[in-house]
């Protein structure tokens, strides 16, 4: 099986800000992310695949086909206030992508203001963190970074399943022995071991 | 142990910077983001947001010296500013940065009270409202600038035991064996820096 036991997720990670770069990145990596880290909104469009032509039509941007696949990405956080482009736009362009939409985004801004949130959410972030973004907000990223791996790849969701294969396979064999001793009851006696929950056998005959 | 001494007098004072007002609980986070394998990140951090709001102030006071001063440009640079300030928990030196918020907008603080007075904009907006502005704008500055340099003082103190804490640690390898312990270590500074906790 190819796929790798530790999960690494890819996070890309935007804002202008010297200082918060370097933070949200050390942030990242406590949690065991790997972070890109970009200043921009355009930088973050390159690195995606997305590219800025004004020659093609904004209803289907263009991938380049430099893009990378082992440089999945599989969450982006930014920044909402920089100068160009701003977060909320880097978060409609991913939303408007065919092959980028799925990826969960996450807004960060130093101001709490509730319209801006909303707006932020009805577009299609999954999270609106209030900065200065600290290491608890950190544990929030975990079930969008799972749910934007896993939602298009289904081999691997089940992957993650194997876990319960092992109850399920038990379950099996043993609705197999009932079945069995069903048959078996109308000559012989039924004979059912059961395990119960203090680990004590208890053993059943039906006559 | 001189390093356990030393390390408790580093977070006393650091605690006695955070009741003054001067840093708030944010730090604490940045310094819990360093470990035994990024050991200068706070110091990197500290460094970087001098350098960064160094140009800042300079940006700033040039735009505000100016005959008609684009408020749109300050504001760009206060937010910055109030961001980094924002990020490394530095708390008064935040206020003030919002202080100069307030004061580009047309709010200001009267004296010691908390009133605001708010400029209305229209064509009859006289040379002396628009000069009043400006002179809040001034103050804002200057009161940040003092912030500034105020902080830059404390937490050279913060640097320099970090670097002292470093230097040491390279200086005095641990000897096989000795399970962590480091009891054999003697504090010693690079020549020239003095350390002290106010």
């Amino acid at each position: 099986m190819g796929m790798a036991t530790e999960a690494q997720f890819h996070v890309l990670a935007v804002d202008d800000s010297l200082i918060d770069r370097k933070l949200i990145e050390r942030l990242l990596k406590t949690s065991s992310y790997q972070v890109t880290a970009v200043d921009s909104v355009s930088k973050a469009l390159k690195f995606l695949g997305l590219l800025e032509d004004d020659q093609i039509s904004p209803n289907s941007p263009y991938v380049s086909p430099n893009h990378n696949q082992e440089m999945e990405v599989n969450l982006i956080i930014t920044d909402y206030c920089m100068p160009g482009m701003t977060g909320y736009d880097l978060l409609k362009r991913i939303k408007e992508s065919s092959s980028l939409k799925n990826i969960p985004v996450v807004i960060m801004s130093s101001e709490n203001v509730p319209s801006r949130i909303n707006r932020c959410l009805d577009e299609g972030a999954e999270e609106f963190f209030l900065k200065p973004v600290q290491l608890s907000d950190m544990k929030r990223l975990q079930p969008h970074l799972w749910k934007g791996k896993y939602k298009e790849e289904p081999h691997q969701l089940q992957q993650l399943q194997q876990p319960h294969k092992k109850r399920k396979a038990i379950e099996e064999s043993l609705s197999i022995e009932r079945t069995r001793a069903r048959y078996s009851g109308l000559i012989t006696k039924n004979n059912i071991l059961l395990e119960q929950e203090d680990g004590s056998i208890s053993f059943f005959s039906h006559i | 142990m001189a390093l356990a001494a030393l390390k408790a007098q580093l977070k006393g004072f650091v605690q006695s910077l955070i009741d003054e007002g001067i840093l708030d609980r944010q730090f604490y986070q940045v310094q819990a983001l360093q470990d035994t394998n990024n050991p200068r990140f706070v110091v990197e951090v500290i460094t970087m947001f001098f350098n960064g709001s160094r140009v800042t102030l300079i940006e700033l006071t040039k735009y505000l010296d100016q005959h008609s001063v684009n408020y749109g440009k300050v504001n760009d640079y206060v937010h910055q500013l109030k961001g980094s300030c924002l990020s490394i928990g530095a708390h008064r030196m935040k206020l003030a940065c919002l202080d100069l918020r307030h004061a580009c907008d047309g709010n200001h603080k009267e004296g010691q009270g908390q009133e605001m007075r708010s400029i209305q904009w229209s064509l009859s907006a006289s040379i002396e409202d628009l000069l009043g502005l400006i002179k809040w704008c001034l103050l804002a500055l200057n009161r940040i600038k003092h912030e500034y340099y105020h902080l830059q003082s404390k937490l050279e103190t913060v640097v320099q035991v970090s670097v002292g804490h470093i230097w040491r640690r390279e200086s005095f390898p641990m000897r096989p064996g000795n399970n962590g312990s480091r009891a054999s270590v003697i504090l010693h500074l690079p020549p020239g820096l003095s350390i002290e906790f106010l």
